[in-house]
């Protein structure tokens, strides 16, 4: 009976490794991490709980350890990703069933199962020899296409701001040129691989650009196997990833680690680290910020401002996007097209259609309120960065949101975060919503805010205009999950 | 009883309102014919939608359904509640056609003709039909910065969009830029019509033989634009139904567009009345909710329409399909 109980365990666990293995980006060393400082509760104690069913003569014992021992792999499934059924995934997946049918001997063969995540190693050793060589054989087809590419290959690299950059680079780029670049989660060796093949004509674009993800030692190399950019972008340098590379001096070398083999670098020289790095002489190097280097913007205010070179005024800018980190990576992309000498008058009208697909946190300015909108928004990132442009506005500020309807398992916690910072950042709450905002209801409550709660979002709009009546500088954000049935005003 | 398919959603700023018109036609057409909604997603797939009720749509609950298999109901016609692009513009009287099953409503080329504003000012206005005078400007000319606008206030439309999405108003040369950016978001044509302060605006529906009663749009200052729905002057937007003097000649008009772009079935055709003179302002042939509100008798106005398309066939014209048959047979 036990050993009943102990398959199911196993394929339960299976799951849970394959997972782990692929957030630890096949690397064993995050992996072995991962179990290793859960010993107690991956392997202690449901080899605890075998033994004693295992050798217990009373059957009703081994019923119940049988049956905890089944329950308790089905924690196993509770992770916080889902696991991504790619095709490695399910080459891993059936590998290793036929390799637990193989283990499952007399004796030794429990054991194995219970330190699974252990015994499967060999297996993944092995099928990553299997996969390097299916890999290669699919990069070798990108050289060849990149070998006979003539344009130039652009690189973006970052701790964050790169996504952004890229979006507004290729934007930019388009209006004067072909341009193309790669999709938002294409960062990677074979991501970009992937992209390059993809791609039916690579000489009918004059730029692709790529973002280089780096979160490993030596990610940067790897990619630079496949193609050395010419022109290179380091957009931030900070702590994301500490973890695989142990210090910041790592960080560092790693993302300008870019540089190498590139002839024009576009470098953010607000970030310290990047401009105290020292760069190789033979480099072009092409300087911005909001306070230091050679591209600046300056009298930054409602969405416009002055771009500087040197000091030297050359225009005036307006934007739609909402938020000075992204003027900054704007501005980035501005001193590149500038130094290409491209039509100044046309970079001005075309910056004035740029948008960012990812979030479409949007500002309107309608008679004398502003009005922030983010109702197609649904993720919980979004909300926070939504909520810390509000903070920044001078004057009344009004969050009107039914809350997060889709949070799954971390509601609590996600929402008491959630709490802070919509007590920093507004001064009225209008929650739609009686039931789904009652958990966030209870929280603001006991701030002393001024918080309302509404039937409908019509119901929360007509009591957002009755409260800024007066109020001339009112900025409402009006967050999540809307259906667009109530933004038409037809229900 | 006839079997009707309403085809609604696709891949349109309209979606959400096609959703909607789809669902009051059904609950009107219900009475009178078997009715089964072929629901398009953003995505393009196409779903049987029988068992979706109107707020089903809010999340993806859509996904769970089965995919449609149109041969299984044996339509008799489809009724296209599509708005705007990939609908409207005639894709779906097309995709009627290429399934073989009737088409209640504008074919494909009327409705590719009456969506684009642009198009539709040229040829109804080269044919004798008054249309306000009108500039075209492309996102082209707004980066090379040739194509001076000059009428001010004007109003910036982008040329294949129904209802009033990314309409603005433009008063003076300094917010110029960015409504016409706001404008350029929906299309990448835009038509440019001076802004008339003592404008009214006026809609009426028709079919092949009937004709609506009129319906005055009231409005407080700017015209409605999608912001201003937004904002608190969406509470005016209720319409009222007017009696005019000048009924017969909207009528007249009406009449000789309807044959000038050749429609058929249900269209709605935009009037505005500048010191004392009618234009046309812009033809809908999927018009929200099929205008039924505006009509006296709309089953019966309906019925009119699908009889007349349904008996197609046995129109006495020197037509040889039928060789069509002989030739794939052999």
């Amino acid at each position: 009976m036990m050993y009943y109980s102990l398959i199911i365990y196993t394929l339960l666990k299976l799951y849970l490794i394959l997972n782990i293995y692929q957030q630890s980006h096949y690397q064993f060393k995050l992996y072995s991490k991962h179990f290793l400082t859960n010993l107690l509760f991956y392997d202690v104690f449901p080899i605890a709980v075998f033994i004693v069913g295992y050798y217990n003569q009373a059957l009703i014992i081994q019923i119940i350890c049988s049956i905890y021992l089944s329950l308790f792999s089905i924690f196993y499934l509770l992770t916080r990703i889902k696991l991504k059924f790619t095709k490695r995934m399910i080459r891993l997946s059936i590998l290793s069933i036929i390799y637990i049918a193989i283990i499952l001997i007399p004796y030794v063969g429990p054991y194995l199962c219970l330190l699974f995540e252990w015994s499967i190693i060999p297996l993944l050793a092995l099928e990553r020899v299997i996969s390097k060589l299916l890999n290669h054989k699919y990069l070798k087809r990108t050289h060849l296409k990149l070998a006979n590419y003539q344009g130039s290959v652009i690189g973006i690299t970052g701790s964050y701001g790169k996504t952004s950059t890229k979006v507004l680079l290729t934007q930019a780029l388009n209006l004067f040129y072909l341009a193309k670049a790669t999709q938002k989660s294409y960062n990677t060796e074979l991501g970009i691989a992937k992209f390059i093949n993809e791609i039916v004509d690579l000489n009918a674009f004059e730029y692709l650009v790529l973002e280089f993800g780096a979160s490993h030692k030596k990610d940067i190399k790897k990619l630079q196997k496949i193609v050395v950019p010419q022109v290179v972008f380091v957009t931030e340098i900070g702590y994301m990833h500490i973890d695989t590379f142990n210090n910041i001096e790592n960080i560092i070398n790693e993302k300008m680690s870019i540089l190498n083999g590139a002839k024009i670098a576009v470098l953010n020289y607000d970030n310290a680290f990047i401009r105290n790095y020292s760069k190789p002489d033979n480099i072009q190097i092409i300087s911005y910020g909001l306070e230091n280097g050679d591209y600046q913007a300056k009298n930054i205010q409602n969405q416009q401002f002055d771009f500087y070179h040197k000091n030297h005024f050359i225009m005036n800018v307006k934007t739609n996007l909402v938020g000075n980190h992204q003027i900054l990576n704007l501005l980035g992309v501005l001193a590149y097209l500038f130094e290409l000498q491209v039509d100044k008058d046309i970079l001005r009208r075309g910056i004035l259609g740029f948008k960012q697909e990812k979030n479409r946190l949007e500002l309107k300015k309608i008679q004398d309120r502003y009005l922030l909108d983010d109702s197609f928004n649904s993720n919980y990132k979004g909300f926070v960065e939504a909520l810390n442009v509000l903070k920044m506005h001078n004057g009344k500020r009004i969050l009107l949101t039914p809350g997060m309807v889709e949070l799954g398992r971390y509601k609590k916690e996600l929402l008491t975060n959630l709490k802070d910072y919509i007590i920093a950042s507004a001064d009225i709450i209008i929650l739609i919503g009686y039931y789904q905002t009652k958990y966030l209801f209870k929280y603001l409550n006991e701030y002393n805010k001024e918080v309302y709660v509404v039937r409908n979002f019509m119901e929360g709009y007509s009591l957002y205009l009755e409260i800024t009546k007066k109020e001339k500088n009112s900025m409402v954000l009006i967050e999540n999950d809307l259906p667009d049935l109530y933004r038409v005003g037809l229900i | 009883m006839i079997k009707l398919g309403i085809i609604f959603g696709g891949k349109s700023y309209e979606h959400e309102i096609s959703i909607i018109t789809a669902y009051q036609l059904k609950k009107k057409l219900e009475a009178k014919y078997e009715i089964h909604l072929i629901y398009v997603s953003l995505n393009g797939d196409f779903y049987n939608a029988d068992k979706m009720t109107i707020n089903d749509y809010k999340y993806d609950n859509f996904k769970k359904l089965k995919k449609l298999n149109l041969a299984k109901w044996k339509l008799s016609a489809i009724v296209g509640a599509m708005h705007g692009e990939n609908g409207e513009d005639g894709l779906q009287a097309a995709f009627a056609k290429i399934n073989h099953i009737k088409f209640v409503g504008s074919d494909f080329f009327s409705a590719s003709l009456a969506i684009d504003k642009l198009k539709t000012h040229r040829y109804l206005g080269k044919n004798g039909v008054k249309m306000v005078e009108y500039l075209s400007f492309t996102y082209d000319d707004y980066l090379k910065g040739k194509k001076k606008i000059t009428i001010f206030p004007c109003i910036i439309k982008p040329v294949s969009l129904g209802s009033s999405i990314g309409i603005t108003v433009c008063l003076n040369k300094d917010d110029l830029e960015e409504k016409l950016i706001e404008s350029f978001k929906y299309s990448e044509k835009l038509l440019i019509e001076p802004y008339y302060d003592d404008l009214e605006e006026y809609n009426l529906a028709l079919n092949e033989t009937t004709f609506s009663r009129l319906e005055k749009i009231r409005k407080k200052d700017e015209i409605f634009t999608f912001e201003n729905k937004y904002s608190d002057s969406f509470k005016v937007m209720h319409q009222s139904l007017v009696a005019n003097d000048r009924y017969e000649e909207f009528c007249k008009i009406a009449k000789k567009v309807y044959e000038l772009l050749d429609a058929k079935g249900i269209i709605r055709i935009d009037f505005f009345i500048i010191d004392n003179k009618i234009y046309v302002n812009e033809v809908n042939t999927t018009p929200g909710a099929l205008s039924m509100y505006l009509f006296d008798d709309f089953l019966a106005t309906f019925d009119e329409s699908l009889k007349r398309v349904l008996s197609e066939e046995e129109k006495l014209y020197p037509n040889n399909h039928f060789m069509l048959k002989n030739n794939i047979n052999k």
